[in-house]
């Protein structure tokens, strides 16, 4: 009996060896076999340079000096090569996604996987203190332009409007606070209009892109309905031709997050009645064109820049407007969507992005007459700019 | 055997020597160059052409990098006729080796903020900022943007 | 480099497999050396002079200590050893200690001394390690002197454990580098190691470690009692599965080349005191100190006093090992005293508990301690023990932890899961049942590799947590 029960177990241990020696083995054999085959592919693949779902130039095969290989920048470079070269890098991305996804994540590199399709940008943590110093150069800049009205507009993002559509408890930052909180610093001499109401009001609505960080034009036209008022337009359009100019958009938040599940439809408005005349001047570049639409963008992956093509330092705009009414507009990208609404009122219109411009502005106001200021901003680029102090400081 | 160890020992006592050396050599950042910063600018900018770039003032360099040219002994910056090109040339001649900390954070701020404008739209922009070169060598620094950035720095390493 | 790279499991661990392989034995170990010092080079170039320098000065170093004794000249072999442990202690010291001495003596002193801080050498602390290893087991005549240059260069710089351990002790390894036989069944297990490993680091540690930094980043007025735990219990399973992950890829693909390093980490979450836990967690760390410390300083074996003295001089370096900060003495110290507290007073009320009170009691100091570990400065670590106990916290449970809890909660299953040593000896259990199910494991084996290489493609995100000590 004893001796069967020893001989029973000494049998499962040599079952249990050979089990293992045969794990073991065809371990071996397929590890060998899927890096030898991983390896000839990725000699073989042709490298490319461009990534389309990630919008971004790959990394291509270093040169090899000594003074990169000392100070080892060579070899970081080298690593981002290999693995933006990898086979099938596109995927793997995807199955990367699929993982996090299965295990339940709801946020996806600095993007919120929100409900109904909706990519969502996690806010950014303000900068406080060059909030504060531009704040106050923007009060500044409008009490030493006292003649001039100057207004404050600061759009909220998605993740606060359409709260709804949020993955449920994901932190976002109160940016109606946000903006009370701008507005006290900015004091009296700034006068300020808040359009979050009027886009809370039509939350229901594609008032936001669902795979891009800006704001649709119809989410712009109901702002705008609100800024027509305080920036006292008197009589303005409320008949537009709609028209769709894509209908396959996926924009930057598809891009950082990796989900191209949706898609936008880009919209252009035109006024029916009021339509002007127009000469937009590209001043950095010294270009011209009828035209603030920019049709080659739309074959392009980044469809939001059908606007103007994108952002641009300066931009001039004559309309054969007849009343003397010339604003200067200090904004990010999402006032690029805006102008289309605002263009038929004004005589000139010069468009600033401080990001990218570095020269006076003093000249600009007086060369133009400038009758109306406007900083048109969301929240979030506003909470987070460090550019606007520079161009306005008085020097 | 007793003479190949005395022989071993010496040879420990250079090792530890040679060890000082490359201490001291890690801690002394380079060495200080008397090399006029004008004719430094001059074969940098030379050697990979510049191409798009014009000279800008103290006030360019005050508000692109937030530094005071006045503080250090010398400032070359040179910037893209096109606020949409990001190609750009900075050389910093310290007045001494402590400031480099300070001329290194002014320029890492100055990319940050570049590849913050210019991320998700500016893909080459975004490129070219990303193989940006930064070098410090002892009393002088340099800072290129451009595709040749590579070259600007053989030229500028040269130079001093 | 990192293990947990795209280039290292791709491109450097293929080149280094195939050279190891081709070549005839005699030229073998010469095959791990180069590929260690290109290794190294890789992240730091410059630094590969220290390497180099550790190498050959420990190695005439034995060989003196080795002659001065065979010469009967005891008083010079012991010269040369306390010469040789203070050179090696002075370089770690030097490289690790110097920013954060003249730190603090700028903060004490009157006058601000400048300094350049250097970045710190990768791996100095393991490999410093070692070699004093080395170095104190000649002196003792516990291992014969190796006369191997190429060998003894191998030993010290073996990429596998190189920058992140296990320590191996020079006397785990002496026959090894000699004489040692790769096998099929051992590179099949060390290709096995190499993937848990990799599984654990790439799959586990990092997706749990974003959880982590999400809550690390969220304002302090932000932060629930709950959020606060999450945070804490996420980077607990981080560090661990990092760590653990980290040693488990070294001992694989030791094994690949034929060695074997004693294991690092064994299931050190589900030990039921400190004591245990540190029996359990980075085990060759423990071992080198209880070794090269704590018994040559007497160890238990002295009076009580002493004995106590000898508790804390071993926790505060160890603490001190972690990284130049005052985090990590406190962090060392903090075990100092709860084991020492465990040794002398609770011992019989220990006993005494259930045991799912002694796994709480031990789990919760376990995380209070990463408290200290991972905070920026000693302050924040208070500020972060409050909120875990309600003081200064955003309440008891807000919107912003139920989005943490829910995002991750099966996350924390399959980690859980993973801490324990039930999971896999079900598995190997389950798996053994039947030959035909050796595919299937295999199969299962593959899916792990392809998950993580496409986490490896992805990785903008493959911070290693070990790297900075």
């Amino acid at each position: 009996m004893a001796l069967g029960k020893r001989r029973k177990k000494s049998e499962r241990q040599r079952e249990a060896r050979q089990w293992w020696e045969e794990f073991y083995s065809r371990l071996v054999k397929i590890f060998v076999v899927i890096l030898g085959i991983t390896v000839l592919v990725n000699i073989i693949k042709r490298d490319s340079s461009f990534s389309e779902a990630e919008n971004r130039m790959l990394a291509g095969r270093p040169e090899l000096t000594w003074e990169s290989v000392k100070s080892g920048k060579y070899m970081s470079e080298f690593e981002s090569y290999v693995s933006d070269q990898f086979f099938m890098r596109n995927q793997w991305i995807t199955l990367k996604l699929y993982q996090d996804k299965l295990i339940g994540k709801r946020e996806s590199n600095g993007v919120y996987l929100g409900k109904k399709g909706y990519l969502m940008e996690v806010p950014n943590d303000p900068d406080w203190e060059n909030v504060e110093r531009n704040v106050k150069e923007i009060s500044a800049f409008a009490k030493r332009n006292s003649d001039i009205t100057t207004y404050m507009c600061l759009v909220p993002n998605a993740s606060y409007i359409l709260k709804d559509k949020m993955p449920y408890g994901a932190p976002a930052r109160d940016q109606a606070k946000d903006i009370r909180k701008v507005h006290n610093m900015a004091g009296d001499a700034v006068k300020k209009i808040d359009v979050t109401a009027a886009l809370q009001k039509h939350a229901k609505e594609d008032i936001y892109y669902k795979t891009d960080h800006h704001w649709t034009s119809l989410g712009a036209y109901y702002a705008f309905e609100k800024l027509a008022a305080e920036l006292k337009i008197s009589n303005p359009e409320s008949d537009y031709n709609v028209y769709t100019v894509a209908d396959d958009f996926q924009g930057t938040l598809a891009s950082k997050s990796g989900y191209h599940r949706s898609k936008d439809i880009v919209q252009v408005y035109e006024p029916k009645k009021q339509n002007k005349e127009y000469v937009v001047m590209y001043v950095e570049e010294g270009e011209k064109s009828t035209s603030i639409y920019d049709r080659e963008s739309l074959k392009e992956k980044d469809k939001y820049t059908v606007f103007f093509g994108g952002n641009h330092a300066r931009i001039d705009i004559s309309t054969t407007q007849k009343a003397r009414k010339n604003l200067l507009l200090f904004k990010d990208s999402y006032a690029n969507c805006m102008v289309q609404f605002l263009l038929p009122y004004y005589q000139n219109i010069v468009i600033i992005d401080p990001r990218y411009f570095y020269e006076s502005v003093d000249n600009i106001i007086e060369s133009y007459s400038i009758t109306d200021i406007l900083f048109l901003y969301n929240v979030d680029t506003f909470l987070g700019d460090n550019s606007i102090a520079d161009v306005l400081a008085d020097d | 055997m007793k003479s190949l160890m005395k022989y071993i020992g010496v040879i420990k006592y250079i090792l530890i020597l040679f060890l000082l050396a490359f201490i001291v050599s890690l801690l002394s950042s380079g060495e200080i160059s008397d090399a006029d910063i004008k004719d430094v600018s001059k074969q940098v900018v030379k050697a990979y052409g510049a191409k798009g770039l014009s000279a800008a003032d103290n006030r360019m360099v005050k508000r692109l990098y937030g530094i005071n040219a006045n503080d250090y002994e010398g400032v070359t910056l040179y910037v893209s006729d096109s606020n949409m090109k990001v190609e750009e040339l900075l050389i910093v001649k310290l007045k001494d080796v402590s400031q480099s900390e300070a001329v290194e954070a002014a320029i890492e701020g100055r990319l940050d903020k570049q590849l913050e404008s210019f991320e998700g739209y500016g893909v080459e922009q975004s490129k070219l900022l990303k193989d940006h070169v930064l070098d410090v060598k002892g009393n002088y620094v340099l800072y290129v943007v451009d595709k040749k950035a590579k070259k600007a720095d053989k030229a500028f390493q040269k130079s001093l | 480099m990192i293990f947990s790279s795209v280039f290292f499991v791709y491109v450097f661990l293929p080149i280094v497999l195939l050279a190891y392989f081709l070549v005839p034995r005699k030229f073998k170990n010469l095959v791990i050396l180069i590929a260690s010092l290109i290794f190294y080079a890789w992240g730091e170039p410059i630094y590969v002079v220290l390497m180099v320098f550790s190498i050959v000065y420990n190695y005439i170093t034995g060989i003196e200590i080795e002659y001065h004794r065979s010469e009967g000249q005891k008083r010079r072999a012991r010269t040369v050893f306390w010469i040789a442990v203070a050179v090696n202690l002075s370089v770690l010291g030097f490289f690790k200690y110097y920013g954060f001495l003249l730190q603090n003596l700028n903060r004490i002193l009157p006058v601000d001394i400048p300094y350049r801080a250097l970045p710190l050498p990768i791996g100095i602390s393991f490999y410093t390690f070692q070699t004093l290893s080395y170095v104190i087991d000649v002196y003792k005549g516990n291992v014969a002197v190796q006369k191997n240059l190429i060998y003894f260069g191998t030993y010290i710089s073996m990429f596998p454990q190189l920058i992140a351990g296990p320590i191996v002790r020079y006397a785990d390894v002496e026959q090894q580098l000699a004489n040692r036989r790769e096998s099929f069944s051992k590179i099949g297990n060390g290709i096995a190691w190499f993937l848990r490993g990799v599984g654990k680091k790439v799959l586990l540690a990092n997706n749990i470690g974003m959880a982590y930094d999400a809550i690390a980043a969220l304002p302090n007025q932000d932060v629930s009692v709950l959020t606060a735990w999450i945070g804490c219990a996420a980077y607990t399973f981080q560090i661990y599965f990092d760590f653990s992950g980290y040693s488990d890829m070294a001992i694989g693909l030791g094994k690949m080349f034929g060695f074997d390093f004693i294991k690092n980490f064994d299931y050190p979450y589900t030990s039921s005191s400190i004591t245990e836990f540190w029996r359990r967690w980075h085990m060759s760390l423990g071992t080198w100190f209880r070794e090269y410390v704590y018994i040559p300083l007497g160890g238990n074996r002295v009076s009580k006093g002493k004995n106590i003295r000898n508790i804390f001089v071993v926790w505060m370096l160890t603490g001190l090992w972690h990284g130049a900060a005052w985090n990590f003495i406190f962090w060392g110290l903090y075990y100092g005293v709860l084991l020492f507290l465990e040794k002398y007073l609770l011992k019989d009320v220990l006993e005494r508990l259930p045991g799912f009170v002694k796994h709480i009691y031990t789990m919760v100091f376990v995380m209070l301690g990463w408290v200290f570990f991972f905070s920026p400065s000693m302050g924040s670590a208070f500020r972060y023990i409050g909120r875990m106990f309600g003081i200064g916290a955003h309440g008891l449970v807000d919107a912003t932890a139920v989005y943490y809890l829910y995002n991750y909660i099966l996350l924390f299953v399959v980690l859980i899961l993973c801490s324990v040593p039930y999971t896999y000896r079900k598995f190997t259990r389950f798996m053994l049942q039947k030959k035909s199910y050796c595919g299937i494991a295999v199969a299962l084996y593959v899916v792990m590799f392809v998950l993580s290489t496409a986490y490896l493609v992805n990785a903008t995100y493959n911070p290693f947590l070990y790297f900075r000590f």
